[in-house]
């Protein structure tokens, strides 16, 4: 008992010396003025319904009363509510975790609303009865409660303590949300035992970024057995105080073609690289490098550990499935269709096993994890060569490529390599074929899980080249009719849409819809799917058409029912840098003869404009002779990633690529 | 744990006794009929409803279906919510494969157990339990085996055997089995009346269904129970919590509805000070409701907290004025309490909301509402208020409760009345546009548009939540033109007994008009062209229309001098049962004029009318997109 109270002296002594200078400027709660209320708008964002006037937190490790530390984050809002659109900046949740008897727990809260009533300040307090909360999952605990007594111009405030018992985890610090923020400040004071990267993201510039390093004390204690007191145990160390300031911090909002906003939010985060030991022992390396953690994922019961053994079950199971193939690239594709068309995906966001690898096989269902390292494994057997490749998907964020952070990362894919070539695989997507692999995981870079290199993969959207070919032929038919035929070849991702589409929609239906797609009446006949279960081909559309010609003059977009309508980039300013999907290659090609009875009236402009000197091209070129036009447009765009300064360029770009797909043939009739 | 093991032993027993049957589901079973254009096929289905007393009842459901392809397995899961009312006693799921062979059994450590409240709520006790063998080796079968247990009366199961379209039943039995004296109260709509037996002291009611074969998916389609097998349920006697009532009729119902609200209207002196402050320097008494309302408005906010019988009853007045927020019951109390003290009397009412939430059972008194709003009989009409919005003009009902049933509440029970109803007249969008064009193809226009009714519904919450570069950014999204920037923008609301808004739009298009050589092709219809167009082909069920709209448009358009009209779009106009419809292109001077009426009424229609309906969308497409062709003069 005695030693526990010198221990709080000491700690508080060392506190107050640390912060001294930072808690200077603090804002004290509660401590409103009149003038406060007056401001109508403010300069960060002179159109925001709400403003977060200052957002002050702070990060600490504890001696706890288990043996260990805990993090103890400090957190002080305040909120200027301008306006009843802002009223739900007033509604919080904050969640805490457990997991059985270890939880996060919230220590102090104070939440207030102030108003302005009659030139006073008038300040109601939430009441402890409103604090709801709800058992969201097992491991997720959501406290909400939102402030009484709201009226346009309130300044709310919240101050809490929340003590997690989870040493190796800090919470990240978000400077950026939905409302502008004037302020927003972070330190965290972290025991040197304690080693963790710092990874800063976000465009908006630090006003202050410093870290200091000071000695510092803690006190633990360590529970006693059964029947034995507890003891304090003394740890002297140094700490590392880091702390940074945001100033003028505009709201962030979603934009076409990024990936996920969670990549551009101005934010703080801690990956624990490892933890010294505190008796001077040995470090226990957390991070580690890519060897290493090759090394250990291939160990872990949860990931790797099930490939390297024996597998004899899987004998059998491959004798069937490989029957009748000569070479191994044709027992990989088997084994690879049968896992895919056999085995659902119930999760496609984890990258460890749910259990055992025949798991998967038995009960025919399981994560993408248990589903690919399945897949590794059966190949393994089969004695081809085969690594499970860790990537983070599009809506996960990207993966760090600098630093081995197992955290940033949500997803397992297998590579193969069959007679020098390697192929990845993904057999957790119903139909996606052999050697491609769902949009989603093109995000950057992929690991290759493999001790000897555990080498980097690129995965970026750049490297998707997504070639669409149209052909068009059309003759003088019969009557005075016009016939005509089109081929349209697609890319491997509108191969997976039109798939996609395919399987909730009839092929008549499908049809009905192209027919529908033509600006005039015509009739279609003959018509086609080609690949549409080959999963590694890309689908083939074609038919025939017929119409009629009624008009004495005919006017006729060459592109008929594939021109770009709308330009993709219809807003004017642009924050983020442009992700699209993927590089694309559109030809578009079409033969059409000269109608009997008609003549050449006029014809579009042939044209050809580059972007960006060779990162894009688009070519529109007419032509014609004694009895046909001759028709091309080449839409061609050699990267998908694109910078904030070139959306201009970039709408113009797709801008001109719109006006020319509207423009006209016109034919004229010779004689009546 | 001593209560688990007595439920299984319990089902053990009743399984065996009643219907012990192992089913066979075999794929080959099936009547090849079924087989047809469906997706996944209810093999089996048996649903009990056991009522022990006033108080409490069980349910109980089999159910097994077979999933033939991708498209029916939204059918294999499983998903049950509960709450403080309800308990999930027992689950057993069995997966089988094609032949009917036992795959995999449940385990319980498989089911998942998720809170089930909405983004929306604040607090309540809505939970989940979820579970799916996540399979796709097709055809399977899956098996659930459930039982809940209720503690109150007030909400029944209905039977709607066929679960989706494209989606066939083998067989379904539903039985509703209640203490002798009990009187249950059904109504059956394209089923026959039921088999009623007695089995121990119980009179049994039970309807079924074989071989049913898979319904279509259609655009338009009439509410469920007009086209496939369905028996509500409801109460006579019945208690939840506390509280007791009798389901009998409306007046029953609403006499409980009000003893759940009853003496929760007390303000606080300073509340009440206020309302006199307000009210009593006012004459009329719709000018008094209106500046209430609009006191209301401004000092709460919604917040939906909905814990145990707080689902059903509203908090107190004071609670409302103490802490400035509620949900629909909360903030309709709230206002009654403020109508009530300024003397003006208004009846707490429930609605059943939503844009396409129109019908309800309204000669079958159950719980069928989800919703309150507070209606005030004035001595011509009744007025109509919104409570959990604080930007609504008083009277006026959205698109989300307009034109359909309601049950207003006092004390004397609760009486079914009709909600306004907004005709073509009043949902209108009045467009005039002023523009021109240069020889570049280049478009300047100013847009000035008087959007009312519920066609302003939309219009209206998004200037009164959104900020002006929020607003420009969803007007980006609704503006379908090539290549284009907005200008200039502004919205005027304006208080008419429809409210409408006046939007004043200035924007310019690079290149709108196509300029090919010497020719520009210029579509006149800037901003209303019709998108949707039915799938055309055979019809299975009625046609059920609910919009009615009326949209005007004068548009003018300014052309560079020098060019003569080469074609023109020929005028199109027809009028029918579903409305009318009339454009017009006109070349004067410099300038050509186009004007466009459309109108649609709401209605129900034999399917023989469909060819009609689709020509009619497909002719409404093609005349709203109907383009001149200039060309210069030569020389």
């Amino acid at each position: 008992m005695r030693n526990k109270i010198k221990w709080t002296i000491s700690l508080v002594l060392i506190f107050v010396g640390g912060f001294a200078i930072a808690q200077q400027n603090r804002p004290k709660f509660g401590d409103i003025k009149p003038n406060d209320f007056l401001p109508t708008a403010y300069a960060v964002d002179s159109s925001a319904n709400g403003v977060v006037l200052f957002d002050i937190g702070s990060t600490e490790y504890e001696g706890s009363n288990n043996g260990w530390f805990d993090v103890v984050t400090k957190r002080h809002t305040r909120i200027r509510l301008l306006n009843r659109n802002s009223f739900d900046m007033a509604t919080y949740s904050i969640p805490l975790y457990s997991s059985g008897s270890v939880e996060e727990r919230i220590e102090s809260l104070d939440a207030v609303t102030h108003n302005l009533e009659n030139g006073k300040i008038v300040t109601y307090k939430l009441d402890k009865n409103s604090i709801f909360k709800d058992r969201y999952s097992k491991y997720l605990i959501i406290k909400k409660f939102t402030l009484p007594n709201l009226q346009e111009g309130s300044i709310i405030e919240i101050k809490y303590r929340l003590v997690s018992p989870y040493a190796r985890f800090i919470t990240p610090w978000v400077f950026q949300g939905p409302y502008p923020v004037i302020r927003s400040e972070y330190s965290a004071r972290i025991p040197t035992l304690f080693d963790f990267v710092v990874l800063n993201q976000g465009f908006i510039p630090y006003k202050v970024n410093t870290l200091i390093s000071e000695k510092a004390t803690y006190n633990i204690i360590v529970p006693g057995a059964v029947g034995e007191r507890s003891e304090v145990a003394r740890y002297d160390g140094t700490d590392k105080i880091y702390n940074w300031v945001m100033e003028n911090i505009p709201s962030i909002k979603r934009e076409n073609y990024i990936t996920t906003l969670d990549n551009y939010i101005s934010k703080i985060s801690f990956a624990l690289a490892g933890i010294n030991n505190p008796n001077g022992g040995p470090r226990t390396e957390i991070m580690g490098n890519w060897n290493k953690i090759s090394v250990n994922l291939l160990k872990d019961e949860d990931f790797g550990d099930g490939l390297l053994k024996n597998n004899g079950w899987m004998k059998d199971e491959l004798k069937t499935l490989t029957a009748g193939t000569t070479t191994q690239l044709e027992a990989a594709k088997k084994i690879f269709n049968y896992v895919r068309d056999n085995i659902t995906c119930s999760d496609h966001s984890a990258k460890y096993l749910s259990g055992p690898i025949k798991k998967a096989l038995e009960t025919k269902q399981g994560n993408v994890a248990d589903i690919n390292l399945l897949l590794t494994a059966l190949m393994l057997k089969q004695g081809i060569e085969a690594h499970p490749v860790l990537l983070s998907t599009r809506d996960h964020g990207n993966a760090w490529a600098d630093y081995p952070m197992l955290d940033k990362f949500n997803y397992v894919i297998t590579q193969i390599k069959i007679d020098d070539k390697e192929y990845l695989l993904d057999a957790s997507e119903s139909r996606i074929g052999f050697g491609n692999l769902p949009l989603d995981c093109y995000n950057g870079y992929a690991r290759v899980i493999n001790p000897e290199m555990p080498k980097l993969i690129d995965l970026s959207a750049d490297s998707i080249k997504e070639s669409k070919l149209t052909t068009m032929f059309i003759i003088n038919g019969e009557k005075g009719k016009m016939e005509g035929s089109c081929t349209e070849s697609s890319g491997i991702v509108s191969s997976q849409i039109l798939r996609e589409k395919l399987m909730k929609t009839s092929i008549d239906d499908f049809f009905k819809e192209v027919k529908k797609s033509f600006s005039f009446d015509m009739a279609l006949k003959n018509t086609t799917i080609d690949s549409l279960k080959n999963y590694e081909q890309p689908v083939v559309v074609k038919y025939d058409f017929s119409f009629d010609l009624e008009d004495d003059i005919l006017y006729i977009n060459p592109m008929l029912a594939d021109a770009y309508k709308d330009n993709i980039f219809n807003a004017a300013e642009r924050n983020f840098p442009v992700e699209m999907p993927y590089a694309i290659n559109e030809n578009f090609v079409l033969r059409m003869e000269i109608p009997t009875g008609y003549a050449v009236e006029e014809l579009p402009k042939s044209t050809r404009v580059k972007f960006n000197e060779n990162e894009g091209i688009f070519e529109y070129i007419v032509a014609k002779d004694a009895t046909a036009i001759q028709f091309r447009s080449t839409l061609k765009l050699n990267k998908a990633n694109f910078m904030p300064e070139d959306y201009e360029s970039l709408r113009d770009f797709f801008g001109y690529v719109v006006k020319k797909h509207s423009e006209q043939i016109v034919l004229k009739k010779t004689k009546s | 744990m001593l209560k688990s093991i007595f439920i299984s032993a319990f089902f053990f027993c009743f399984n065996i006794s009643v219907f012990a049957t192992e089913n066979d589901y075999a794929v080959s079973k099936i009547p090849p009929a079924l087989l047809e254009k469906a997706s996944a096929i209810k093999r089996y289905e048996y649903v009990e409803y056991e009522i022990k007393d006033i108080g409490s009842a069980t349910y109980y459901y089999r159910k097994a279906v077979t999933i033939l392809n991708e498209n029916g397995d939204k059918h294999a899961g499983w998903a049950e919510g509960y709450d403080k009312f309800s308990k999930i006693t027992y689950i057993e799921a069995t997966l089988y494969d094609a032949d009917g062979q036992k795959l995999r059994v449940l385990k319980q450590s498989d089911i998942g157990d998720y809170s089930n409240s909405g983004d929306a709520s604040l607090a309540d006790d809505n939970r989940l339990k979820r579970h799916n063998f996540y399979y796709k080796v097709y055809p399977y079968t899956v098996e659930y085996i459930v039982e809940i247990s209720r503690n109150e009366l007030l909400f029944m199961p209905s039977w709607m055997p066929v679960d989706d379209e494209d989606f066939a039943v083998e067989k379904s039995v539903f039985r509703i089995k209640c203490p002798a004296d009990y009187k249950i109260r059904y109504k059956c709509y394209q089923t026959d009346e039921p088999i009623i037996t007695d089995e121990a002291k119980k009179k049994v009611y039970t309807w079924g269904i074989k071989n049913y074969g898979s319904i279509p998916d259609e655009f338009a389609s009439p509410p469920w129970q007009k086209i496939t097998p369905t028996v509500i349920v409801g109460a006579t006697d019945f208690k939840i919590g506390d509280f007791k009532g009798n389901m009998n009729d409306w007046v029953g119902f609403g006499k409980f509805v009000y003893s759940l609200k009853k003496d929760k209207d007390k303000l606080p002196s300073d509340i009440a000070a206020a309302v006199h402050n307000i009210a009593d320097k006012i004459p009329d008494t719709r000018k008094k409701i209106e500046a209430l309302y609009t006191y209301m408005q401004q000092n709460t906010r919604y917040i939906s907290i909905q814990l145990g019988i707080g689902g059903w009853q509203p908090f107190d007045a004071a609670y409302v004025a103490q802490k400035k927020y509620g949900d629909c019951k909360a903030l309709t109390n709230y206002m009654y309490a403020l109508l009530n003290e300024a003397g003006i009397r208004s009846v707490y009412t429930l609605i059943k909301a939503g844009d396409y939430a129109r019908y309800m059972h309204e000669e079958f008194p159950a719980q069928q509402f989800n919703h309150v709003i507070l209606s005030v009989p004035l001595t011509k009409d009744t007025m109509w208020l919104e409570c959990t919005s604080q930007t609504l003009q008083a009277g006026y009902l959205s698109s989300f409760t307009c034109n359909r049933f309601a049950l207003m509440v006092d004390q004397d029970g609760g009486h079914l009345v009709r909600t306004p109803s907004y005709s073509s007249k009043d949902n209108q969008q009045v467009r005039k546009i002023n523009a021109s064009i240069d020889e570049a193809g280049k478009l300047k226009a100013d847009v000035v548009t008087n959007y009312s009714g519920t066609q302003q519904d939309d219009l209206f919450s998004l200037i009164n939540s959104k900020t002006k570069k929020e607003q420009l950014e969803v007007l980006k999204k609704v503006i379908d033109l090539p290549n284009y920037d907005i200008s200039s923008f502004n919205y005027t609301p304006l208080k008419t007994v429809i409210p409408s808004i006046i939007e004043k739009i200035s924007l310019v298009a690079e290149s709108y008009a196509q300029v090919s050589g010497k020719r520009i092709f210029v579509q006149p219809n800037l901003l209303s062209k019709s998108r949707f167009r039915p799938k055309e082909g055979e019809r299975k069920f009625d046609l059920d229309l609910q919009a009615d709209f009326r949209d005007i448009d004068t548009v003018e358009i300014n052309i560079p001098s020098g060019y003569t009209i080469e074609a023109m779009p020929q005028p199109s106009s027809f009028k029918n049962k579903f409305g009318e419809y009339k454009v017009n292109f006109k070349v004067d001077g410099n300038k050509i004029v186009f004007t466009r009426f459309y109108e649609k009424r709401a209605g129900q229609f034999p399917k023989s009318d469909y060819p009609e309906l689709v020509k009619m969308y497909n002719d409404v497409y093609k005349a709203d997109r109907g383009k001149l062709v200039l060309v210069k003069k030569e020389g």
